[in-house]
């Protein structure tokens, strides 16, 4: 009896020691840079999230290794955005479709991280019969706006309604409404939400940081989130938890028609650019707090690369052009797709190369903006790229 | 006698539950922030104190983060050993609330007189990264050895001060090794052309100038322009190298594309910089760690 109990005791002490011995089990450590099922890269992983409106598919291409994948069947589609990681497709029946293109960046101030990992279709998002009583059942049509921070991601419905998603549930697949507002925009920033409602900006919960009439168009930059208003634009900057806003006004004479409602921009830089109605492009330099008018006439798309780099156009007549911001001059051009254009192309700009969509041409056109606008690569991804986001940035 | 096994299981199973539940808390443990520190302090410690480590292999100190449950070790722990200067972004809030609440802990970067960043937006912050410095390694090692006998209740003190002389005397022994791989080496070819930023210890030790330069990546080296590759061309050009040491997906490619774009020829060769490594060959330890980039610079610079 002795005997045993004293072998019972070594078979348990010497069980401790095995548990809770030196070498730790790596499946009960979860590091937390460590991000589930997702591999950290040396290099930015970008991928091109398109959409062939007329067959209905969604592919994604990889931009290091230039392969495609299907990802989604979704038919009828009406446009495309992103955030630098999810792709939200719109569709003609008022949906919103998520795909998660599998790349992101995270930005740690003087460095960033890159991760990847699969693609994903998480499916249609439920904007369209949120449970909220300001907002009408089924009211969810295109277009759509689309906003994110690292917790929640804001989609403006074309009614005025905006849906709320849980970021982190979607980084796990699963699309999780977390609230709606009735709202002209609302932008995630820092942890609050930034409301344009009735002619102000307010940090929801808190006071008024700055007027703005009939606001449209939103941008988020490293010096603050830019409302697009009748009159100009509205900075709103964060310091230590407190919120301002800085009018950026449009100069004098701007007509009403012209002035800007969607602004483009490369993720991380704070130079805008938007199309000024048919006068040409606006330049919203958010460091130095002005506008510039590129009296280019009518352009199909904008972007812009960043501070004393080019602002890209493309205009109808299937030219790329680049113009230096501060001057405003054309410093290049190029011809690069072949009118009449067709679907709707865009260009999307990284910190290394631009891609312009090529929906006539079947083809995704890759152009160092350092090199007169030269054409690097071009893609063919077998199918019509009608839409085309960048993810991985 | 046949109730007599039930009776004899249950204290079996009770002395089992609590005998684990008072190891898990008694033991005592030094937790220890990145895998290199990690090594050193177990290599040290040997069997008298649990030493848990909480950077994975093959990551990186500026983002890892810890768990919940790795955050409860943290405050636990009779010891803490980390790293400093800024560099454990991730779980310095941890480390703070730990010592805040009576954990002893290490900064083992500040007790190694760091040196200070002079280029760029960093100018005058401590450089975080020492252990590139086998003789500040060796420092830290008597640190380590004191703190935990200075706080680790139970530990044997003349083990752990044996532990750690045998050690230094293994760090001493590399640091005078690699002075003489070094000294192969021709004093105008000590330059490293690095997109790394942790070797500034190392060039301070052994006389080496460290060459920043920009390293395309990917998609600009799928079909780079003249600009792409200007920054790291014009390194190279300046200093005349025969290897650049960087990290990148296509070392390969990137030294073709230098050849036939830009009309340098050299090697490009990849270093273990802020992490041990279980996937790569020759960073199982801190020892093979430096051994292996002190191999890799002498050959790419020597053309051997």
């Amino acid at each position: 009896m002795r005997a045993l109990m004293t072998a019972a005791l070594i078979v348990a002490l010497t069980g401790c020691a095995q548990d809770g011995g030196a070498a730790p089990k790596a499946e009960e450590e979860v590091p937390h840079g460590y991000v589930e099922g997702a591999e950290e890269m040396p290099e930015p992983q970008l991928r091109l999230v398109l959409a062939d409106a007329a067959a209905g598919r969604v592919h994604v291409l990889d931009l290091l290794t230039e392969k495609t994948t299907a990802v989604a069947d979704v038919a009828d589609a009406r446009g495309i955005t992103g955030d630098g990681r999810f792709a939200y497709v719109t569709t003609g029946s008022g949906g919103l479709r998520v795909i998660d293109g599998g790349a992101w960046a995270v930005d740690h101030g003087d460095h960033f991280h890159y991760y990847r990992t699969g693609t994903r279709d998480l499916g249609t998002v439920p904007v369209s019969t949120v449970p909220v009583s300001t907002v009408t059942p089924g009211a969810g049509r295109p277009p759509y706006d689309v906003v994110s921070d690292t917790a929640l991601t804001a989609v403006r419905s074309g009614d005025g309604t905006v849906t709320l998603l849980d970021r982190a549930r979607m980084e796990k697949g699963e699309p999780a409404v977390r609230g709606a507002r009735e709202a002209a925009a609302v932008v995630p920033y820092r942890g609050r939400l930034l409301v344009a409602r009735g002619g102000a900006v307010r940090v929801e919960g808190g006071a008024a940081v700055g007027a703005c009439e009939d606001a449209e168009g939103t941008a988020v930059t490293r010096r603050g989130v830019v409302f697009g208003c009748a009159d100009g634009a509205l900075l709103v900057r964060e310091k230590d938890g407190a919120f301002e806003g800085v009018r950026i006004r449009y100069p004098r004479g701007t007509a009403a028609g012209e002035r800007a409602k969607e602004f483009r921009h490369r993720p991380g830089g704070s130079t805008l650019a938007a199309r000024a109605g048919d006068a040409g492009v606006w330049v919203l330099d958010a460091a130095a707090r002005t506008w510039r008018l590129l009296k280019t006439g009518p352009v199909v798309a904008v972007n812009a690369v960043g501070e004393d780099a080019p602002v890209l156009s493309l205009t109808a007549d299937g030219v790329l052009h680049a113009h230096d911001p501060g001057s405003g001059a054309e410093t290049a051009r190029t011809r690069l797709l072949t009118p009449p254009l067709t679907g709707s192309p865009g260009i999307q700009v990284d910190t290394g190369r631009a891609y312009v969509n090529d929906p006539a041409g079947k083809a995704v056109h890759e152009i160092d903006y350092n090199d007169d606008l030269r054409r690097a690569r071009t893609f063919r991804p077998g199918l019509t790229p009608t839409y085309m986001t960048e993810t991985g940035r | 006698m046949s109730a007599l096994p039930a009776r004899l299981l249950a204290v079996i199973a009770l002395v089992v539950a609590t005998g684990c539940a008072s190891a898990g808390e008694d033991a005592p443990r030094v937790v220890v922030t990145t895998n290199i520190l990690g090594d050193v302090t177990r290599t040290v410690v040997g069997d008298e104190a649990e030493v848990t480590v909480l950077m994975k292999l093959d990551s990186d100190p500026h983002s890892f983060g810890v768990s919940a449950k790795e955050a409860a070790l943290i405050e636990d722990a009779d010891l803490i050993v980390y790293n400093g200067l800024g560099l454990e972004e991730g779980v310095l809030r941890n480390v703070g609330a730990a010592e805040r609440a009576g954990v002893p802990a290490l900064a083992v970067g500040e007790g190694v007189d760091p040196i200070r960043f002079t280029a760029d937006e960093t100018a005058g912050e401590p450089d975080p990264h020492f252990w590139t410095d086998p003789r500040r390694m060796a420092k830290a090692v008597d640190l380590i050895a004191e703190r935990v006998v200075a706080h680790v209740d139970g530990v044997d003190a003349a083990a752990v001060r044996a532990g750690a002389a045998a050690y230094r005397a293994q760090v001493e022994r590399l640091d005078a090794w690699v002075e003489r791989q070094v000294a192969t080496i021709p004093p105008e070819s000590r330059r490293l052309v690095t997109n790394h930023h942790v070797f500034g210890y190392f060039a301070q030790r052994y006389g080496f100038q460290v060459v920043g330069a920009v390293i395309p990546s990917g998609t600009t080296l799928a079909s780079p322009s003249a600009s792409d590759l200007k920054s790291l061309k014009d390194a190279i050009v300046r200093t005349g190298v025969k290897a650049v040491f960087a990290d990148s997906s296509q070392p390969d490619r990137l030294a073709r594309v230098l050849a036939s774009e830009a009309g340098v020829d050299v090697k490009v060769v990849p270093l273990f910089s802020e992490s041990l490594s279980g996937r790569s060959p020759g960073a199982a330890t801190y020892l093979d760690m430096v051994r292996s980039n002190t191999e890799a610079m002498t050959r790419g610079l020597t053309g051997r």
